[in-house]
């Protein structure tokens, strides 16, 4: 459903994505894994269409990134990206304006399951509400590809276990969800395949039950694994 | 529930299911949760909780019907097959771990008698 | 595109809510003018009057050019470049709540002036003389003066074209520092520097334009001597609007 062949990014003095292929198939969850740097964020949104590659090509059901599959795929950034001016509600009505996918009273009702005002400006929420109404905008499509950049990051304990269950109940065959995190435990359960990235690189992938078998350990041992090496001084 | 991760989650559920079976809280024709509420009410993903309901359906401990659910066998005998496949499983590890702590088959019994 | 336009405006209220205000204010202050019929303040009010009106103008314009660039450098063009809309469809939307506005403002502000103007005859009657000696003095230089009004509409299509045609040529600059520049130095300094040579070149390409008629010996004639000079302008106004829209669904990188 997504591809994405040899796909290069550079910018003036880094190379965010180094040659990434990666196939993502409907009806699955995926966890993309990685720190902050390794390319996570760029790669999404490069899948979203907000960068252009600078080689390589992504497609979407065979077409390049444009407005279909615009109409088909939702990412959540980390960072707030409403306007100032906007309340929960106006934000409501722009995704119900532009997304045909958007269901606004879907939208209402996780606001309330996370209590935020309708009326609130976007500028004067917590970043913890924000992280919320973000996924309530999100989750809010009935989007073919989801793509949620940290979406655990600043959510409380009681808020995660609406957004893990959103995502259980949001799930069809025809979706695909890519949850991007370095909060693994959380995630474990709940996705059926893993997608390692380091310094813009692709390390390993597969399904997690088998990722498990194969490595004897769970995806947080194994992520540990891949990427512990780089924060702790060798002994030896 | 809180998983392992030396054993496939799909199977952990599976046999979480057998044992609810086995003392009784589920029981013979009981319907079971939706494979999209299991998912919920485990925390895990839909694609596995449907293959703990194929494995459980080939197990032929439920079965399912279109549009109405998937239910627990009404075999009479389920209960107790389950209890003694179940039973099997445990005995084994518990009778090799109580060896490799030096303990003879008639200290096993007496410990059993004092602590249960 | 309508819905883009839509929060295009939304936007921009603050500036529009703003300028309402200073505009309001100014104007009471003149109808205080007239009411209490003092030369001085009618003066001095209508003074800041005008300076407003045209200064509202390039208000709009310079707003627009602000709006535009910090939204490429900020996390809220994820909203816009998020949607299922083309680049162009974008870029039109901007370009069509401008001129919404910018005729709005001059809806507004002709009709108050001719208001204005009209109440300022009736308060000084005096005056009245002095405007009927002006226009039969132009009648009898055989210059239409019913043709002034129209002349004057067709001057204020030809300067917007021509600012519209400055907007995106700026708009152009904008995007390709934040495009294809993005990662080179000076990227400020070589936008800036080709905004002033296009400016140049197209003022310098102007000049070869023939004009229809070269000594327009009536106001009609020198409406139409401008017409190529407008059409040369609205077609670097769409091959800047054609190339900002290129650029963003080609080089894009928020």
């Amino acid at each position: 459903m997504l591809k994405c062949e040899n796909v290069v990014k550079k910018y003036m003095l880094t190379t965010a994505v180094d040659d990434i292929s990666l196939n993502l198939e409907p009806g699955k969850i995926y966890a993309l894994l990685g720190p902050n740097g390794s390319g996570k964020t760029t790669l999404m949104k490069m899948i979203a269409g907000l960068v252009k590659p600078t080689s390589g090509s992504i497609t979407y059901k065979g077409q390049d990134i444009g407005v279909f599959s615009k109409s088909e795929i939702a990412y959540m950034p980390t960072e707030s990206y409403f306007y100032s001016y906007m309340s929960c509600e106006d934000i409501g009505k722009y995704y119900s304006d532009f997304f045909s996918d958007f269901s606004l009273d879907k939208y209402n009702m996780l606001l309330e399951n996370m209590e935020l005002n309708p009326k609130a400006k976007a500028s004067k929420l917590s970043s913890g509400m924000m992280a919320k109404l973000k996924l309530a905008a999100n989750l809010s499509r009935d989007a073919k590809l989801t793509m949620l950049d940290e979406p655990l990051n600043g959510i409380d304990i009681i808020a995660r276990d609406t957004v893990i269950n959103t995502i259980i109940d949001n799930f069809s065959p025809e979706k695909t969800f890519v949850l991007s995190s370095h909060l693994v435990d959380e995630l474990e359960r709940i996705i059926d395949s893993a997608i390692f990235i380091k310094n813009g690189k692709y390390v390993l992938s597969g399904s997690a039950e088998e990722l498990r078998q194969e490595h004897g350990k769970s995806i947080v041992d194994l992520y540990k694994d891949i990427y512990g090496g780089a924060s702790y001084a060798k002994v030896n | 529930m809180e998983f392992k991760s030396n054993i496939p989650i799909y199977i952990q559920v599976v046999d979480d299911i057998k044992k609810q079976i086995a003392n009784g809280i589920l029981k013979p024709g009981d319907k079971l949760l939706s494979t999209r509420e299991l998912a919920t009410h485990y925390t895990i993903n839909p694609n596995t909780s449907m293959r703990v309901y194929s494995e459980l359906e080939a197990e032929g401990i439920t079965f399912t019907r279109r549009g109405l659910g998937t239910f627990v066998s009404e075999d009479i005998n389920l209960v107790k097959r389950l209890k003694d496949e179940m039973a099997e499983t445990l005995i084994q590890g518990f009778i090799e771990e109580f060896k490799a702590i030096g303990y003879t088959k008639e200290e096993i019994i007496d410990f059993i008698q004092e602590k249960y | 595109m309508l819905k883009l336009t839509k929060y295009e405006f939304i936007k921009s209220r603050l500036t529009l809510i703003i300028s309402a205000i200073i505009f309001a204010l100014f104007e009471g202050y003149y109808l205080y003018s007239i009411i209490t019929e003092s030369t001085k303040h009618t003066a001095i009010s209508t003074a800041l009057l005008t300076f407003f009106g045209i200064a509202s103008i390039f208000i709009v314009y310079i707003m627009a050019i602000v709006t535009y660039s910090k939204e490429l450098s900020s996390k809220s063009s994820y909203l816009i470049f998020m949607t299922p809309n083309t680049p162009l469809n974008i870029i039109f939307s901007k370009m069509l709540s401008i001129l919404v506005i910018g005729i709005g403002f001059i809806i507004v502000i002709a009709t108050i002036a001719v208001l204005d103007v009209h109440l300022f005859f009736e308060t000084y009657e005096s005056t009245q003389n002095i405007v009927d000696f002006f226009k039969s003095f132009l009648e009898a230089m055989e210059i239409n003066t019913a043709m002034i009004i129209p002349t004057f509409i067709v001057y204020c299509i030809e300067f917007m074209i021509n600012f519209f045609s400055i907007v995106t040529m700026i708009y152009f600059a904008i995007t390709l520092s934040a495009t294809v520049l993005q990662n080179k130095p000076f990227k400020g300094f070589v936008s800036f520097a080709l905004v002033i040579i296009f400016s140049l070149l197209m003022a310098k390409i102007e000049e070869f334009i023939p004009h229809i008629y070269e000594y327009p010996t009536n106001l009609t004639q020198s409406v139409i001597s401008i017409v190529p000079t407008m059409a040369f302008e609205f077609l670097v106004m769409l091959a800047c609007i054609f190339g900002t829209a290129k650029l963003l669904e080609k080089k894009v990188s928020l």
